[in-house]
């Protein structure tokens, strides 16, 4: 076995030491079944046949009632001005908010664990992956629509995911074979994205999708601009060796993080103007941030979390920042952390339940009553009004349960 | 009804899995999670079994699956860039012992950046030369150094004070 010789290493070994051992349990490794689910794999290739492309029902995917314009933007409120910045979320008159939320568990054809990890903006798509009991299955993906499946697909690869579905029931993902590929699902279809490894990350309604071209990790930011081009690689600023566009909005903006050498990622925008922008760091007691770590875009609203970093600890604050002033917001206490952001700056964050956030009011949105014990919520979409979140649960149990919450 | 290539597979796998085992549960800390990586990096080795099986360092090809799926699994939270415990909720009570000492060691390392978390466990726990890892994550050793530094401020930052409580370490 080798040695570390410095004594920073031996100090990184000891630190490191109590999590040294074998798992104590039996190996639950079933050999055959990965052969078995291995053949099938090698049967069902999905991105060179799409033969296992499987629909429960037929569906058309820009089916619907919303209203396109030539972006292919739904109708959204305005955005609310702001009359003042700091240190909370101030507006020109007190919104309503979100009333009389209710929650409801996204069918899943009956799996018991299954997650949401995406949604549209119009609050009526959303996608997820289902877990089969035992191992050596596959997972498949699941997109539904209005509360019910419409589609589940099984792609080969390892450990797919479906992270964004826009209003026209168009979604990307990435799969992984063993490097790390982008795929868009449309009309009941997958095919990989052009450009070789990489991720895509989010579509908006005009089908521009983002992502990262090249290995996890250290890839860098990329933009298709519609889901047969070829992608465009978003520039980096000098002293950046890696970077990944996260999120689009309608308007074209790219929200994503830049990774200087050497260093943690912090918060970029490429704007629809053709600009660029290094997301300022916002202060808080007089002390700036090291970093800003974006959580999501939507309309020129920016929400995510400034990260101070001090010898020993690490702490955080909560934003929401709006392209057009370049200003941040901080959000109010019990807001909990941003997780998306809707087209009217209303914010839905991550507490002990999903919180939404108007102004200075916080709406705790109900908890899943056939859930025992403390769970966490994880929170992966809002719709531009602000009425729909979609996410799921986390417990001890290793369960999950896809959940939907409506407001009136 | 093995016939050649699956009986080499077969003989490969269970001279592995122990390993492979313990690697995934150093780099998850989750007997269960564990299992599934194990499950997973086998799976995809034997759909490409026909064309690696007589790759030069099978060994650390499949090292390398294994730990390309642990980061998979961690790369969606870090977009989010989630944390163990939402921050609303007071962080769990401290308490001492072994148990709780190798919890709070896990539970401050899974909110370190995961390339970071993956190159200090494979270093320091699974005991792997600088240029190994640096195979394995297919960076330079100088990215490997690097990131073992960064994962390590990063480590005793979360840590902070409560690093006193890990016996003997600093």
């Amino acid at each position: 076995m080798n040695k570390h010789p410095d004594s920073a290493d031996r100090d990184a070994a000891a630190l490191l030491s109590p999590l040294a051992g074998d798992p104590a349990g039996p190996s639950r490794i079933d050999v055959a079944g990965a052969m078995a689910e291995g053949r099938r794999r090698r049967r069902t290739r999905w991105w060179t046949s799409g033969i296992a492309v499987v629909a429960a029902t037929a569906t058309t995917a820009a089916g619907g009632t919303l209203a396109f314009s030539a972006l292919g933007r739904p109708t959204t409120p305005p955005p609310r001005p702001i009359v003042n910045a700091s240190p909370s979320i101030a507006v020109a008159a007190p919104p309503a908010g979100p009333k009389d939320c209710t929650v409801s568990r996204l069918p899943t054809d009956g799996f018991e664990k299954a997650l949401v990890t995406g949604g549209d903006p119009s609050g009526r798509w959303h996608v997820g992956r289902l877990y089969p009991p035992g191992r050596a299955q596959q997972r498949p993906l699941v997109l539904w629509r209005d509360g019910k499946i419409v589609s589940k697909v099984l792609f080969d690869g390892g450990d797919d995911s479906l992270t964004d579905v826009n209003s026209r029931g168009v979604a990307v993902g990435s799969g992984f074979d063993p490097d790390i590929s982008p795929y868009v699902y449309s009309d009941g279809k997958a095919r990989t994205l052009a450009g070789g490894e990489g991720a895509a990350s989010a579509i908006n309604d005009a089908g521009v999708v983002v992502g990262s071209l090249g290995p996890l990790y250290e890839g860098v930011p990329a933009r298709w601009p519609s889901t047969t081009a070829k992608p465009q690689r978003l520039p980096l600023p000098a002293g950046a060796e890696a970077g990944e566009a996260g999120d689009i909005d309608e308007a074209g903006n790219v929200l994503g993080t830049i990774t200087p050498k050497g260093k943690e990622g912090t918060g970029y925008l490429w704007l629809a103007d053709g600009t660029t922008r290094r997301m300022p760091l916002p202060e808080v007691d007089g002390r700036k941030a090291d970093m800003f770590w974006p959580a999501a875009i939507r309309d020129g609203w920016v929400v995510g979390r400034a990260v101070f970093d001090t010898a020993d600890s690490r702490s955080f604050a909560y934003f929401r920042y709006r392209i057009a002033s370049n200003r941040y917001e901080r959000l109010v206490n019990g807001a909990g952390m941003p997780a998306r952001v809707a087209a009217n700056g209303w914010v839905v964050g991550e507490a002990e339940r999903p919180v939404i956030t108007v102004g200075t009011r916080n709406t705790k949105l109900p908890a899943y009553s056939k859930l025992k014990g403390e769970h966490d919520y994880i929170v992966e979409s809002i719709s531009d009004d602000g009425l729909v979140v979609a996410g799921y649960s986390a417990g001890p149990d290793t369960a999950n349960h896809p959940l939907l919450w409506r407001c009136r | 009804m093995a016939n050649g290539s699956d009986a080499e597979y077969l003989a490969y796998v269970h001279g592995r899995t122990t390993g492979l085992r313990r690697t995934a549960y150093l780099l998850s800390g989750d007997e269960h999670h564990a299992d599934d990586l194990v499950q997973e990096t086998i799976t995809k080795l034997y759909v490409r079994w026909s064309r690696i099986s007589g790759v030069e360092n099978l060994d650390a090809y499949v090292h390398t699956m294994l730990v390309r799926i642990f980061l998979d699994e961690k790369r969606r939270g870090w977009w989010k860039v989630r944390l163990g415990v939402p921050p609303d909720r007071p962080a769990p009570v401290q308490a001492g012992g072994d148990v709780e000492e190798r919890a709070l060691l896990r539970a401050a390392l899974s909110q370190v950046p995961p390339r970071q978390q993956a190159v200090l466990v494979l270093r320091f726990l699974c005991d792997q030369p600088v240029a190994d890892v640096a195979r394995v994550l297919s960076c330079s050793e100088g990215t490997v150094k690097s990131q073992t530094a960064h994962g390590l401020t990063a480590l005793r930052r979360i840590l902070g004070d409560r690093i006193h409580s890990l016996g003997g370490t600093r």
